[in-house]
């Protein structure tokens, strides 16, 4: 690995941004009481795996991959595409847990999951 | 072993359910949905008893989506390990959607729309789709379609209490889900492809580098979250508790084995054994997690007072037998681990049927409520009495099967101490099964139970009785199902897909 400081901060930031996110978001996912605020820190994970896979499609000096003969590199297509699926993905996952805290907080009157927790009040007593 | 690229059964089995879950919604009959349903079923088991079939005669199918070749396009696989799982999971798939057809296991409004027969599809779909698919990246995707869909299913249970458990489900699987993705993007950062033979064969070349070990350990955290490895087995008794009834027949059989099988795939083929256990202790790790969920959810399941609940429990014990099979690396123990991923497939999906038959006819899922049970539902206690015995593991079960081949192949690696806690976990699942035996039958009865209808519609009683005979039939004449398991091990050990080109 390079020890030269200036290649490690500049040339990696887009990593450094991407990890950053990373942990911030699980942090809240798992810190977090409020359901959207959870969801809000999942999301946050997620785009920090989309910026690393958008991160290594880039080559340096490439072009976007648009086929004309004046250009000799190109960058790399592929991860952009496995992105946009992801995101996708993301946005269905992001919609149905905000549908479902919708029907909860209906039900149950609030979002914060220790209210649901600790209050027998809040809870329904249904069989089973 | 001959390559067979011409047939489209291994797409079919993907697309035959994913093209009529949409239809369910457009068309939006009830009793057209249902039929959808069951068409899938019956389609996809013939389909994967077809590709059994080929795979015993020595075949090997490869599909190439499009008539793109490997390494560029999308790449679909049946070898004998894709074979046996697509059998179980579909097996167990046609069923389960057998028992869904009564049709009162959850909340009545909910699980009658015809979406709900969409989200069962979509959910099988991908499931097979994460068997069937030779790809990194698809393999995600067909990840999330099936656990979209899963959270769907959970959130329809009869109890507001299934919204809670569909959204700790969908945090917990969603951030299992971008482990796995992550994992994937770095795989694909250093070896520049995403086809899973290719990666293991460019991983064998390149050897152990630090990217490469850190997408391994995203990606067994991340299908640990999604098979219920012990530690991270958190969702699992809430979501098996407050899905409706023919959903957690459904997810028992299916969604935590077709895990199960990823992480067998990638661990042994992608990554070779040698190299996820040279990279760090792996085959420990999974052994000690294994060893815990093994001796500690029974435990548990014992204090649980609901009986769905209890038996969820008691998956997260089997799972983990199937998990230190995985981990012991050795054909034997892959052996093991396939031959418990089915019998336990069949053995949960069944006890889950018998409960949710009895809760629909006590209304009750308390234990404490379910005293002398056994005089009033006799037929369904008592197929809940040969499904408890056969987790324990009583000789004449299949459970007896799978566990004495465990032992076996415990013993065959040299370390016999580990048959210790193997043999401990099912005298601990036989203290919880004593358990309810205890209540159901000389218990005394709890208030209004005699009033309740014991008559068992045919469809709830057809489904349980198939998966008792087979259980019966695999547990004294275990040969046919043993020689598969080994075949299907031995080709993902010893061979690989990598290498089997």
């Amino acid at each position: 690995m390079d020890a030269d400081l200036s290649h490690w901060i500049p040339g990696l930031f887009n990593y450094w941004v991407a990890v950053t996110l990373f942990v911030l978001g699980l942090v809240i996912v798992i810190d977090s009481h409020n359901m959207i605020k959870k969801l809000i820190g999942l999301n946050l994970f997620q785009s920090a795996v989309f910026l690393l896979f958008i991160t290594m499609g880039k080559v340096s000096g490439g072009h976007p991959p648009i086929l004309d003969p004046s250009i000799e590199i190109y960058s790399n297509p592929l991860p952009h595409v496995l992105i946009l699926t992801a995101i996708v993905v993301g946005v269905a996952t992001t919609a149905l847990g905000l549908a479902l805290v919708v029907r909860i907080r209906r039900v149950y009157g609030t979002v914060d999951e220790n209210k649901i927790q600790h209050n027998p009040d809040v809870e329904p007593e249904i069989i089973p | 072993m001959s390559l067979v690229t011409a047939s489209h059964l291994p797409v079919l089995q993907v697309i035959v359910p994913m093209l009529l879950a949409p239809l369910c919604i457009v068309i939006g009959n009830r009793t057209v949905a249902r039929g959808f349903m069951l068409t899938a079923a019956i389609a996809m088991f013939g389909i994967s008893a077809a590709l059994m079939a080929g795979v015993l005669d020595g075949r090997i199918y490869i599909y190439e989506l499009g008539g793109w070749a490997a390494p560029w396009g999308i790449e679909y696989l049946v070898d004998p390990v894709t074979a046996f799982v697509l059998l179980t999971i579909n097996l167990v798939h046609l069923l389960a959607a057998v028992f869904c057809l009564s049709g009162n296991h959850g909340a009545p409004d909910e699980t009658a729309r015809p979406s709900f027969f969409a989200a069962w599809l979509l959910c099988i779909s991908g499931l097979n789709g994460m068997v069937v698919t030779n790809d990194a990246f698809n393999l995600f995707v067909f990840l999330e379609i099936s656990s979209l869909a899963t959270y769907v299913l959970i959130s329809c249970g009869r109890d507001h209490r299934a919204l809670l458990a569909a959204y700790r489900y969908l945090v917990m699987g969603a951030v299992g889900a971008t482990f796995v993705l992550l994992s994937v993007g770095l795989l694909y950062m250093q070896t520049g492809t995403l086809n899973i033979s290719d990666l293991a064969n460019r991983i064998a070349e390149k050897g152990a580098d630090r990217t490469i070990i850190m997408a391994l350990s995203f990606f067994v955290i991340g299908i640990g979250i999604k098979c219920a490895l012990f530690p991270l087995h958190d969702w699992l008794p809430n979501a098996y508790n407050y899905a409706p009834d023919s959903v957690t027949v459904l997810l028992s059989g299916t969604a935590t084995k077709v895990a199960l099988y990823v992480l067998l795939r990638f661990l042994h083929d992608l990554f070779s054994a040698d190299f996820s256990i040279l990279a760090m202790p792996l085959d420990w790790i999974l052994i000690v997690c294994g060893v815990l969920g093994m001796l500690l959810a029974p435990l548990i399941a014992l204090r649980e007072s609901s009986l769905k609940r209890m038996f969820a429990w008691s998956s997260v014990a089997q799972i983990s037998y199937i998990v230190v099979g995985v981990g012991l690396g050795t054909t034997a123990g892959v052996a093991a681990a396939l031959l418990h991923l089915f019998n336990h497939s069949i053995i949960k999906a069944m006890i889950f049927m018998a409960v949710g038959i009895l809760i629909a006819r006590t209304g009750t899922a308390r234990i404490r409520h379910l005293g002398s049970v056994a005089h009033h539902h006799r037929f369904v206690c008592y197929i809940l009495l040969f499904g408890g015995l056969s987790l324990i593991g009583l000789p004449g079960t299949t459970g007896f099967v799978s566990k004495w081949v465990l032992v076996t192949a415990v013993i065959d690696k040299g370390s016999w101490w580990l048959a210790i806690p193997v043999l401990a976990g099912s005298l601990a699942s036989a203290s919880y099964i004593w358990r309810i035996v205890e209540t159901m039958w000389a218990k005394p009865a709890h208030l209004e139970l005699a009033a309740q209808p014991s008559g068992v519609h045919f469809v709830e009683w057809f489904p349980m009785v198939i998966l008792a005979a087979l259980a019966v039939w695999f547990g004294l004449n275990a040969t046919w199902l043993t020689g598969i398991a080994d075949l299907a091990a031995s080709s993902l050990v010893e061979t690989g897909i990598g290498v089997a080109r």
